[in-house]
């Protein structure tokens, strides 16, 4: 059976503020979502809030993957289920080395069949080659003294080797240079497949030339307003998000629109 | 408190004297700076002093068997006396015995010592120390001479241990040592070391105790450092007693620097209680503290650090930091920092962050499938890991793994 993420007029506060204000989305295992909208949307409150954080509270809605009530499950149990949150700030964990957190992290959901060292190693080392990350990272902390681009793959890195079912990628670009944005790119394409669909949060159209969307949304004021296909990323890049105002009569004033011309990527290193 | 001098009549007259003296002047001198802990939590309970003689072995006693190597220097004091001792033919030309043979052996130098020693006594259980030695080792590193492992171990059986023990780094010695230090029952421990490093020496001094529920521990390094000489003590205070940990080091000439790490875990009702001082008294001199902590259920666990600057010590560089982390509502945890500045061209500065478990730490684990409890015990081993894998001996690292695993585990009921 494909995997299936079905959220129903999700309602989510921050601080007691409402930012989503009722999102209807069902992504399916082979199926690539976008999410593009301005700033301060909710598109990252969206992320959270399937995943669980404790900061954003759910005041109405459902949430189910493959029918199993997702709301109802702590953080880790959430992942151990097949959901997977590449985080837009990655934390920094001292002491604790990547080798050992991943391996750890993936014998929690093999309880019973743990994988060997061998087997993880060799997994773990070919998952590094793919994304072209340093030779040392299995031995280096955490996420510690990375580059923005750096935690960006290691996000990457874990989702390949835990192989989630659904995988929410929030703004897994920024940070990325034109070479590192190519093997992200390319390396979230390969995964997908009938077990395995996800969702990008994005700005901006660049990351989609690497994977191709099958569903474009966009988000505004914690609302998905417009649901469409590939065309909907050339008509953002081109247009903004100006026409939302006047082709759907919504109102809104939370953007800058400057946000989606910038690029604070730094030239990060790829190991060729 | 009496002094039964028959207990010491073994010993030379003239360091019964040293006794004597030090006993006279233990009710008036202040304990060590406690500051709002209370002295009760560190008062001896009941002393069991005694000096014992046992026989050589020749085996590694099977009690601390699991952190010897094959390969490595090694000395087992138990009680107080050396019970076994494997050491490579590079210690020929080293003095290495314990304090009474070296009273014999090597007079003037002992002597000289025990009548510096009463001024270094600033505070009574210093003067305890000194009053009540049941144990002590003397280690004279000759000029250039370089050891790469000793591992010294003490292990408390039968009687209060109270020890001594002086460490001579003559110019351009190197030494790297560890200590660590067991029990088997609850007792009293008094330890006090004195460094005395010559221009040019360095010393990797890794010093660890692991005493069992409700010891009682003080433990004192003192050291002088002369011109370029390097003191690096890492100090891991595992056990499970409360403890008043004293560090001074008096940076006597110029270019002597020194790092300080601490690792203390407290558990249960465990106090413990660290002084760190740093004494710049020449010019261009350097010092670093960095503690780590981790306090949980009803333990407090105080850091208290000092640097020094004197006037005229200009180009002198003190740095401290804390960090540290509070798991249980009950628990305490403080970092007092103190920079004693007289001089204007100096660096300093301290810093502490001290709290519970950082919340986007934690979900960032448990968003990969860490259970809440697998994700903490994560953090924390996290946290203590890289001054661990500081010390090269893989044995001991597992070992001290192990214990602050147990440390960690012994009770449930966290934070909420």
């Amino acid at each position: 059976m494909k995997p299936e993420l079905v959220i129903e007029n999700l309602k989510v506060n921050v601080e007691n503020k409402e930012i989503l204000k009722g999102v209807d989305l069902t992504i399916k295992g082979g199926e690539v979502h976008a999410i593009m909208g301005p700033n301060g949307t909710g598109k990252s409150t969206l992320s959270m809030a399937v995943m669980g954080h404790p900061r954003y509270q759910i005041t109405e809605g459902r949430i189910s993957l493959n029918k199993e009530d997702v709301l109802e499950m702590s953080v880790d149990e959430r992942s151990r289920n097949g959901l997977f949150l590449a985080m837009q700030y990655p934390q920094e964990v001292n002491g604790i080395t990547n080798a050992d957190f991943v391996r750890t992290a993936l014998n929690k959901r093999r309880e019973g069949s743990e994988i060997s060292f061998m087997k993880f190693f060799q997994k773990f080392e070919k998952a590094v080659a793919e994304l072209k990350m340093r030779d040392d990272l299995p031995h280096r902390y955490l996420n510690e003294g990375f580059s923005g681009g750096e935690k960006k793959r290691n996000e990457i890195l874990q989702m390949k080797v835990l192989e989630p079912k659904i995988a929410i990628l929030d703004e897994i670009d920024s940070g990325l240079d034109v070479d590192a944005l190519r093997v992200v790119g390319e390396n979230v394409s390969k995964m997908v497949n009938d077990n395995f669909g996800c969702l990008l949060i994005t700005h901006y159209q660049r990351l989609l030339d690497y994977i191709k969307p099958d569903y474009v949304h966009v988000m505004i004021d914690g609302r998905i307003v417009k649901t469409g296909g590939p065309e909907l990323i050339k008509k953002i890049d081109e247009e903004g998000y100006e026409w939302v105002r006047s082709e759907l009569g919504i109102e809104f004033n939370e953007f800058d629109e400057k946000v989606i011309l910038g690029n604070c990527a730094i030239k990060d290193q790829i190991m060729e | 408190m009496n002094f039964n001098e028959k207990l010491f009549s073994h010993n030379p007259k003239a360091i019964i004297n040293f006794r004597k003296e030090a006993f006279q002047k233990l009710d008036s001198l202040p304990y060590p700076n406690l500051g709002k802990l209370k002295k009760e939590y560190f008062d001896l309970v009941d002393e069991n002093v005694q000096p014992l003689f046992l026989k050589k072995v020749y085996e590694v006693p099977e009690q601390v068997k699991e952190i010897v190597s094959e390969d490595e220097n090694v000395m087992v004091f138990e009680d107080g006396n050396i019970i076994f001792e494997r050491l490579d033919e590079r210690f020929d030309g080293i003095y290495i015995n314990d304090f009474y043979s070296a009273y014999d052996e090597i007079p003037e130098i002992i002597s000289s010592y025990l009548k510096k020693d009463g001024e270094k006594e600033k505070n009574r259980f210093q003067a305890y120390n000194t009053a009540f030695q049941n144990g002590g080792l003397v280690l004279r590193l000759p000029k250039k001479v370089e050891i790469d492992n000793l591992k010294i171990i003490y292990i408390q059986n039968s009687t209060d241990i109270v020890h001594r023990t002086l460490l001579i780094l003559e110019e351009r010695s190197k030494l790297n040592l560890i200590e660590y230090f067991v029990g088997s029952n609850k007792a009293n421990s008094n330890i006090v070391t004195d460094i005395e490093q010559m221009p040019e020496s360095e010393l990797n001094y890794y010093k660890i105790d692991r005493l069992p529920i409700k010891s009682r521990i003080y433990s004192s390094v003192r050291a002088e450092l002369q011109n370029n000489s390097v003191l690096n003590l890492t100090r891991g205070v595992l056990s499970k007693g409360n403890a008043n940990i004293d560090i001074d080091v008096d940076l006597l000439k110029e270019g002597a620097s020194t790092t300080i790490n601490s690792i203390a875990l407290a558990s249960g009702d465990e106090v413990q209680n660290l002084n760190i001082v740093t004494n710049h008294k020449a010019k261009n001199t350097e010092s670093e503290i960095h503690n780590q902590g981790v306090s949980k259920e009803k333990a407090k666990l105080v850091f208290n650090n000092t640097g020094k600057i004197e006037n005229k010590m200009s180009q002198s560089k003190a740095f401290q930091s804390t960090r540290g982390i509070i798991l249980s509502k009950d628990a305490l945890l403080s970092a007092n920092p103190f920079l004693l500045i007289d001089e204007y061209d100096v660096e300093a500065g301290h810093g502490a962050s001290i709290g519970k478990f950082d919340d986007e730490s934690l979900f960032y684990l448990m968003s990969r499938g860490l259970t809440k409890a697998d994700a903490e015990k994560l953090i924390i081993a996290g946290f203590v890991t890289p001054i661990i894998e500081g010390i090269s001996d893989i044995k001991l690292q597992s070992k001290i793994k192990s214990v602050i695993d147990d440390k960690l585990s012994e009770r449930g009921g966290e934070f909420e």
